[in-house]
């Protein structure tokens, strides 16, 4: 029961991680997500050092440029666009098969692939053949779902099912995603003097490479 | 109160905004968990082919295509045998139509600019952000300045019905496309004189044709002697499929030979039987010696002379008239040479050609049948007087009998299939909208409003001015003619789909000007610049909205590239629309909701998102015509039906022989042709050939049916009075002079003409000091002439694909790169994936890209070699700069550029992006003042340059 309600709190903290960086990745720099950020009490959080460092990163350069509002808003969401939607070639492709497929196209056998594993755990991307499967926000999203309904079975005391999602986390993790967040995360990083997406680089690198709870 | 953010309650917070369920329930975003059953449903569909028909979108030649897809996705690309535009070929472009489709760098979101217009700084909106911003600023400008301040250009794609139909809803006539700037002076001759627009060489194959005991059969067999392309590149630079095959087919098949008229030796050239290579912009010169020769020459009772087939003049108006003001000029001396007009001499004086070699020609025109005559876009539909060659070609190929006859030329678009009906929206044009002018209220249709047909400069220009929108941005329109003379108003929003129009559209640095020219207090005279597209093209830099548009795999139309004959195939959306992309059904009926829930009475639910609840129910009202064409020709098509009458319904329903005759409407009507029955049919109808259609089947009299023009008649004249009624291409624009006190528009008023002629005219071009003496006096410093040209391969659509960028075309697309490294796809041999994209280093001149074309001799003269980075630089003091391409095949003193192929300034074009600084942009020396008069066309390919080494 000890060890059920440890990995509960351990396991909301990381949810929170992968549910800030899924909104990120889905929907950009939004003015509800900055404030969130803004707002956020990091002290209670049980995280591994990268990961709070990086959300550390996230948060302070929400807050320290607050008072710009909607103004500092607007510029992160032009650099996200710049960074990772285009409508220039953006430098950081958040699509696992541009890192890993021989193509480098999207769509291809390793979104299948992905999407095979979606269809393990009962879920199907919303809008299928649409979006793609292997987009880095609904992998992250896929990991939030792992996460977080681990930490569900975890608070009810469910065991099994912690593990379970758990196993399933670090296959994800260590059959895909972990080849080739980190080089995504590397571009971003290179690609901007912006801290707040040099924090959120660091984020998906210590999610890929940290040994999550 | 200080607040605080939990972990629960950041999560609940989130969650709540982005409209999931909390924390305490699946919080999923993007992912939803399957319905029992629907795992194992979907696994077991995984894996199977579906064949879908549709066509290729990756350039404008549309071919017939099949598509498999499998799991969702587009597997394998094939030609669709159906098709007789491409017989089941399908080309480089065709099958690597993935790599567009998939390309993770084709436009994915709503975008909006959030810097000043070029700086390229865009930010991601949703949908409804997007059209909301949008239609507010219609409901906004229609209400200050009227509808009709608003431009929507539709661009290179021939799906456009949709955007039309919602703007010609809204209220302006001012919907146009990619034909405005494509070769509307070629197409001239055609329309005048036969109410149509293209004329090519009857070598579509096969045919469909009614044999003597009435069976139906698929004919392939090639008639046509001799074909004579001027400026015309079927090979490399046509939209037309079939036209290489079919030369090639002719050429082996029927012993025709090929004669190529074009300074540049082109691909097409390349395997003609005879190059001929005159000064650029003479084509109406040596096509008016060869009218002359055949006039001069003619002998009906010497079969080596017999070169007019007089019949034609019992399916004709106006001959007399055409040959009298042909024949005035012979009389006339050239201020540029001091001799006849048309004359051999003069002819051989001006194009730089032999007195033998155009007499030749013209024999063997004469002489030869059937054969061809066909003119091209680049020459002469890219001259200011290109009009004059059009006309003379056409009466050349109806005098010498080849016009519809087996194996001569077709008018395509007097024969193609009608299609769009209702769907096109047209009827909105004629509702009654009142302005005030000068204090007094008119009223009159929306179509009186259009700024070309009733202004001030090109009210002839029936395929809209698009080369004038800069000015039109700058000074706004000046309405002279019709029941609006007198009323002004701005351009005040531009929305162009599938177009480049700051790129492509005349000289983009006037562009480039108007569409970040601001008024006294700062703001964008052009109040809104959206674009709507796949691929993010330079026109996108200078919007404020970016709509990202279904790709051509992902939406739904229609096809019918310029067939011989009716036949539509369908092009079909196989897949669904990747990332937010959207088709353009969809966003016609998000726009037109959001116009009408911001008060705008004339959109209405019945006329969009009620009546199209997909965009097969429009495609399906785009069919319901078809073929809309008369049972007339030989053999005729239906000979169980009338002769005359007009055609509707699928083929079976028509073969079957138990359509409906309406002997009050002349029509056949059977089951109409829906996209379901194209589907069942491999995705294409097809109805039967016939040639000869403007005469009756046995019997040597007009059916006066066809062609499409005032009196049904092939005319030769263009305005004229007759039984008290006015006929003729012009009498309309006449009118409309006439009701203005005689007001002459500006387009006439700089060449001197004050109406619109009556039959055969002649001017010269501009910026040609060879035949224009009003430029005799750049000859020295500016020695070259200066002429561009498409290489397909080098189009925006394709050179995001590395792999067809690589591939050398002409002498305009030449391994001349500067060393760079990129990642391209490679093909791979077999046993391993079939395309891997590699890291590749391309060392210096390997990889293709645009060039500066010359003569090899000019190049030594100059002391330029093959790879030196030069300047050319023209009177208007605009320069370019490419790399030389030396070789004997070119006219000493002209220069080739390609078209599109140089100074990319889009980063969304990757590595033509790359070369931009030393590939040449045709289009920066255009004089954008110099817009053709009739039709207000881009003088694309008159200008002169003298060349510098940098």
């Amino acid at each position: 029961m000890d060890m059920i309600a440890y990995r509960e709190s351990a396991l909301e903290s990381e949810a929170l991680v992968l549910d800030v960086l899924r909104r990120l990745f889905l929907e950009g720099p939004t003015m509800a997500l900055q404030e969130a950020l803004a707002l956020m009490d990091r002290a209670g959080l049980e995280l591994p050092l990268p990961m709070a460092e990086g959300l550390d990163r996230m948060c302070e350069a929400v807050a320290s440029d607050l008072d710009r509002g909607d103004e500092r808003c607007l510029d992160l969401q032009a650099e996200f666009a710049r960074l990772l939607v285009g409508p220039s070639e953006p430098p950081a492709l958040p699509y696992a098969s541009c890192y890993l497929s021989p193509t480098r196209a999207l769509m291809t056998d390793e979104t299948l692939a992905v999407r095979e594993g979606y269809l393990k755990a009962g879920l199907v991307v919303q809008q299928l053949h649409r979006i793609p499967d292997d987009h880095l926000g609904i992998e992250l999203g896929f990991l939030f779902f792992l996460t977080s309904t681990a930490a569900q079975a975890a608070g009810s005391g469910d065991g099994e099912m912690v593990m379970r999602r758990l196993a399933e986390r670090r296959s994800f993790l260590d059959q895909h995603f972990s080849r080739w967040a980190p080089r995504f995360a590397e571009r971003l990083i290179r690609a901007t003097e912006e801290p707040y997406f040099h924090g959120a680089g660091g984020l998906v690198k210590a999610v890929a490479e940290a040994p999550l709870a | 109160m200080e607040l605080h953010v939990s972990r629960r309650t950041f999560l609940k917070s989130c969650s709540a905004l982005g409209g999931a369920a909390a924390f305490g329930g699946s919080g999923l975003l993007s992912l939803r968990a399957l319905a029992p059953g629907e795992a194992h449903a979907m696994q077991a569909a995984a894996g199977s082919y579906q064949i879908r028909y549709t066509a290729d979108v990756m350039c404008p030649g549309e071919c017939g295509l099949e598509m498999w897809v499998k799991n969702g996705q587009v597997a394998k690309i094939y030609g669709n045998k159906a098709v007789p535009m491409n017989d089941g070929a399908c080309c480089a472009k065709g099958s690597s139509g993935q790599q567009l489709i998939y390309s993770p760098y084709r436009l994915k979101y709503p975008m909006i600019r959030v810097g000043e217009r070029g700086e390229g700084k865009f930010r991601v909106a949703s949908w409804d952000e997007a059209i909301d911003h949008i239609a507010k600023k219609l409901t906004g400008i229609k209400k200050q300045h009227g509808a009709e301040s608003v431009v929507m250009d539709c661009g290179d794609v021939t799906d456009r019905d949709q955007y039309w139909r919602l703007f010609f809803a809204y209220g302006t006539p001012n919907c146009t496309e990619h034909g405005a700037i494509c070769d509307t002076p070629r197409r001239h001759g055609p329309k005048l004189m036969l109410g149509g627009k293209r004329i090519e060489p009857d070598i579509m194959r096969p045919q469909l044709v009614r044999q003597p005991d009435g069976s139906l059969q698929q004919d392939y067999t090639y008639k046509t002697k001799l074909i004579i392309y001027n400026g015309w590149n079927p090979f490399v630079a046509t939209r037309i499929a079939y036209e290489a095959r079919g030369t090639l087919g002719a050429k082996v098949e029927a012993g025709c030979r090929v004669v190529v008229i074009d300074p540049a030796m082109s691909n097409t050239a390349s395997r003609a039987d005879l190059w001929l290579a005159p000064r650029a912009g003479t084509d109406g010169d040596l096509f008016g010696a060869m009218l002359r020769f055949i006039l001069e020459n003619d002998n009906p009772a010497d079969t080596a002379r017999k070169y007019i087939d007089w019949n034609f003049k019992k399916y004709s108006v106006g001959w007399e008239d055409f040959e009298a003001a042909f024949k005035s000029w012979w009389g006339k001396t050239d201020p540029i040479n001091g001799m006849s007009y048309f004359s051999l001499d003069w002819a051989a004086n001006r194009t730089g050609l032999a007195q033998d070699q155009i007499a030749e020609l013209a024999h063997n025109f004469g002489i030869t049948k059937p054969a061809a005559l066909v003119w091209g876009m680049q020459s002469p539909g890219h001259h200011f007087n290109g009009y004059c060659c059009s006309i003379i070609g056409t009466a050349l190929n109806i005098i010498t009998g080849n016009f519809d006859m087996p194996g001569g030329v077709i008018d395509t678009e007097l024969v193609k299939a009608s299609k769009g009906g209702t769907a096109t929206g047209s009827q909105f044009k004629k509702r009654k909208v009142k302005r005030v002018i000068d204090g007094k209220e008119v009223e009159g249709e929306v179509e009186h409003l259009h700024m070309d047909s009733f202004g001030n400069k090109f009210p002839a220009a029936w395929d809209d001015a698009v080369a004038d929108f800069p000015q039109v941005m700058q000074e706004g329109v000046d309405l002279r003619y019709g029941p609006f003379r007198g009323h002004k108003y701005p351009m005040k929003a531009y929305l162009l789909r599938t177009g480049n129009s700051v790129y492509t559209a005349s000289a983009p640095w006037r562009w480039k000007e108007a569409v970040t020219a601001k008024d006294k207090d700062g703001n964008y005279k052009l109040d809104l610049f959206v674009t709507i597209d796949t691929l993010y093209l330079e026109s996108a830099l200078y919007a404020d909205v970016i709509l990202p548009e279904a790709s051509y795999a992902e939406r739904q139309s229609v096809s019918d590239i310029y067939p011989s004959h009716p036949l539509i195939y369908n092009r079909d959306a196989v897949i669904a629309p990747l990332h937010e992309c959207k088709k353009p059904t969809e966003i016609m009926n998000l726009l037109a909701k959001r116009l009408s829930e911001l008060g705008d009475p004339d959109i209405k639910a019945e006329d969009f998102w009620a009546k199209y609840r997909t965009e097969e129910d429009f495609v399906n009202e785009m069919l319901a015509p078809a073929p809309g064409r008369p049972n007339i020709g030989t053999p005729l098509p239906y000979p169980k039906y009338p002769e005359g009458y007009t055609l509707i319904g699928t083929p079976e329903s028509l073969e079957k022989g138990d359509a409906t005759v309406d002997n009050e409407k002349k029509q056949v009507r059977g089951k109409p042709l829906t996209v379901e029955w194209l589907r069942a049919n491999k995705g294409v109808a097809v109805w039967p050939m016939s040639w000869q259609r403007y005469k009756k089947v046995g019997a040597d009299e007009p059916n006066k049916v066809f062609p499409n023009t005032s009196t049904k008649l092939i005319e030769f004249k263009f305005d004229w009075v007759e039984g008290g009624k006015r006929f003729g291409g012009y009498k309309s624009h006449n009118e409309k002079l006439e009701k203005a006190g005689g007001e002459v528009p500006l387009g006439l008023k700089r060449i001197g003409f004050d109406k619109f002629p009556s039959t055969f005219f002649w001017f010269e071009t501009v910026w040609n000091p060879h035949t224009n003496p009003e430029y005799k006096k750049y000859a020295k410093d500016f020695p070259f002439q200066v002429i561009s040209g498409k290489v397909h391969h080098a189009m925006s659509g394709t050179q995001l694909v590395p792999w067809l960028g690589e591939v050398k075309a002409e002498g305009t697309w030449q391994p001349l790169n500067d060393a760079f490294e990129a990642e391209i796809p490679d093909a791979q041999p077999i046993g391993l994936d079939a395309v891997k994209v590699v890291k590749h280093k391309f060392a210096a001149n390997t990889y293709s890209v645009g060039t500066v074309w010359m003569n090899e001799d000019d190049a030594k003269r100059l002391s330029l070699k093959t790879g030196d980075l030069v300047e050319l630089a023209n009177p208007l003091g605009k320069s370019t700069r490419g790399k030389v391409f030396a070789s004997g095949g070119m006219r000493p003193g002209v220069m080739k550029l390609g078209f599109g192929t140089g100074g990319r300034f889009s980063p969304g074009l990757g590595p033509a992006y790359h070369s931009r600084n030393y590939t040449p942009l045709a289009n920066e020396l255009v004089d954008p003042d110099a817009l053709s008069p009739i039709m207000g066309f881009p003088a694309y390919a008159d200008m002169i340059v003298n060349v510098r080494k940098v």
